[in-house]
């Protein structure tokens, strides 16, 4: 049941947005470091293709929560970085309380009702 | 080890990158910044003991496929900067111009040489035809090909156009006047032949008729590239994803434009080929727009197979009605369209035209499956 332990993709896309910001908040980071940083801590059960998550920081930048500059690294391999801007830090805030609604709405449904006997 | 050192992974990489760099759905700091990642990836891979090729391998994999990417890349939104958008119009505006010159001087110039090689015969229509089509197909290929930024032609258009714009479009003013001057003098001649085909008395007085249809391809291709340019812009779709997706009136109607389109060119190819009978052009036309409605629904996911064989088929059933209607209306005697089992001869070709359609779609998506 390999399927069962991946989260579903819907979920996955619609998580990507909080995810990010939340890692370009703690400091400004390129595109491979965001994608291993997601995998591990997930322990590799959010498996999803590396490339798209360019598409969501190109509409991040879009809507001006992100913004981007090249930068060398020390093996001299040209890497995008990304930075959170104020924007961005208040989505997040936003999106922080969001999820914790329905986090603290599931979990509510979910906790088993106390047993009458 | 001999397959290893066979690996080369530069040159892996730039395979693989040519590859994205062909889709076109990428700009060249997007595909800097897959490569950058694609690297580290298996810079990463290789120090937990990979060997190079297992690394790209793997990599290239976790990246995600070029349809996957292509796909998500297409749905941003790609917004032109302002003030480049009015000199993006006049450079279009520019570039059909020189198109039209061009195939002007190629298919006039073309049929005049023909003419005084093969004189008045079969094989220089023919030449004549396929001279026209190869222009057009030329034109569409070059068109939707070479001016991608990907494309060396093309990345030299966007570097002008971002570094020199007023350069770029005296570059190409100047091509228009060169261009017009070839295309005067190729029409001159043309006409020429045109009124010594009518002193000779010829038999097959069809150059004219020929020009007519490359015309309409003509003007067809620019149509078709626009709306695979504006639609991106539009929809943040393309065409066919689009077609896929369009809600039904919007299908009956590109489907009516379809077959106004297809029964234009069966006139004028009905005209050179068997002019004496002009019906069977309706059948024809018919038939070929029924198979290309099916064939480009079939990769639909909203509709079922039956929906889909309506919906190929209700533009020629409003196409009908129109023709009738207005028949009726400006006509005395009987119209055709009543006579001689037409309605029937008419929609059972559609019908037969929707069902190969489908059977195509069907292949098509099976080997879209495979691959």
């Amino acid at each position: 049941m390999a399927s069962q332990e991946n989260l579903n993709k819907e979920l996955v896309a619609a998580a990507m947005v909080p995810l990010v910001l939340t890692i370009l908040a703690q400091q400004e980071n390129y595109g491979y470091e965001i994608i291993r940083q997601v995998r591990e801590l997930s322990g590799g059960k959010l498996d999803l293709a590396e490339g798209t998550l360019y598409p969501v920081l190109r509409k991040l930048e879009q809507r001006g929560l992100v913004e981007s500059f090249w930068q060398t690294a020390q093996n001299d391999r040209q890497r995008k970085y990304y930075r959170l801007k104020d924007q961005g830090r208040e989505t997040l805030a936003a999106e922080r309380t969001n999820w914790n609604l329905v986090n603290q709405l599931l979990q509510h449904l979910w906790t088993p009702n106390p047993s009458l006997t | 080890m001999d397959s290893q050192s066979q690996f080369n992974l530069t040159t892996a990489v730039q395979t693989w990158l040519s590859r994205f760099e062909q889709s076109g759905s990428f700009t060249t700091d997007e595909l800097q910044e897959l490569t950058s990642h694609l690297l580290d990836s298996i810079d990463d891979l290789q120090t937990k003991g990979l060997s190079q090729q297992e690394a790209f391998l793997i990599a290239s994999q976790r990246l995600g496929s070029i349809d996957l990417l292509d796909q998500e890349f297409t749905k941003l939104s790609r917004s032109v900067p302002q003030q480049r958008e009015p000199v993006l119009l006049l450079l279009g505006a520019l570039c059909f111009i020189i198109s039209k010159n061009i195939s002007e001087i190629i298919t006039e110039y073309g049929a005049v040489w023909f003419a005084s090689y093969w004189g008045d015969t079969r094989i220089t229509l023919l030449l004549d035809v396929s001279v026209c089509l190869v222009t057009l197909v030329g034109l569409q290929l070059a068109g939707m090909r070479l001016v991608r930024q990907s494309h060396r032609l093309g990345q030299w258009f966007f570097h002008q156009l971002n570094q020199y714009p007023i350069g770029l479009t005296l570059i190409l003013g100047s091509f228009v006047g060169l261009t017009a001057f070839g295309a005067y003098f190729a029409e001159h001649s043309f006409i020429d032949l045109l009124t010594m085909t009518i002193r000779k008395q010829w038999i097959n007085q069809q150059f004219n008729h020929i020009h007519h249809i490359c015309w309409l391809g003509f003007y067809l291709t620019w149509l078709l590239m626009f709306l695979q340019v504006v639609l991106p812009y539009a929809t943040n779709q393309r065409l066919f994803t689009w077609l896929e997706q369009a809600p039904v009136g919007w299908l009956v109607l590109a489907g009516l434009c379809v077959f106004t389109c297809c029964l234009g060119l069966s006139i004028m190819g009905m005209r050179i080929l068997a002019p004496e009978d002009g019906i069977a052009r309706f059948y024809l036309s018919a038939g070929v727009c029924c198979l290309l409605s099916s064939v480009v629904l079939s990769g639909s996911p909203r509709y079922t197979a039956f929906k889909r064989l309506l919906i190929s088929l209700a533009p020629l059933l409003v196409w009908y009605i129109l023709a009738l209607g207005t028949a009726i209306i400006s006509e005395e005697r009987p119209s055709y369209l009543l006579l001689d089992w037409f309605p029937v001869n008419f929609f059972v070709s559609a019908i037969v035209g929707a069902l190969a359609g489908m059977w195509l779609g069907v292949l098509k998506n099976r080997s879209r499956a495979a691959v």
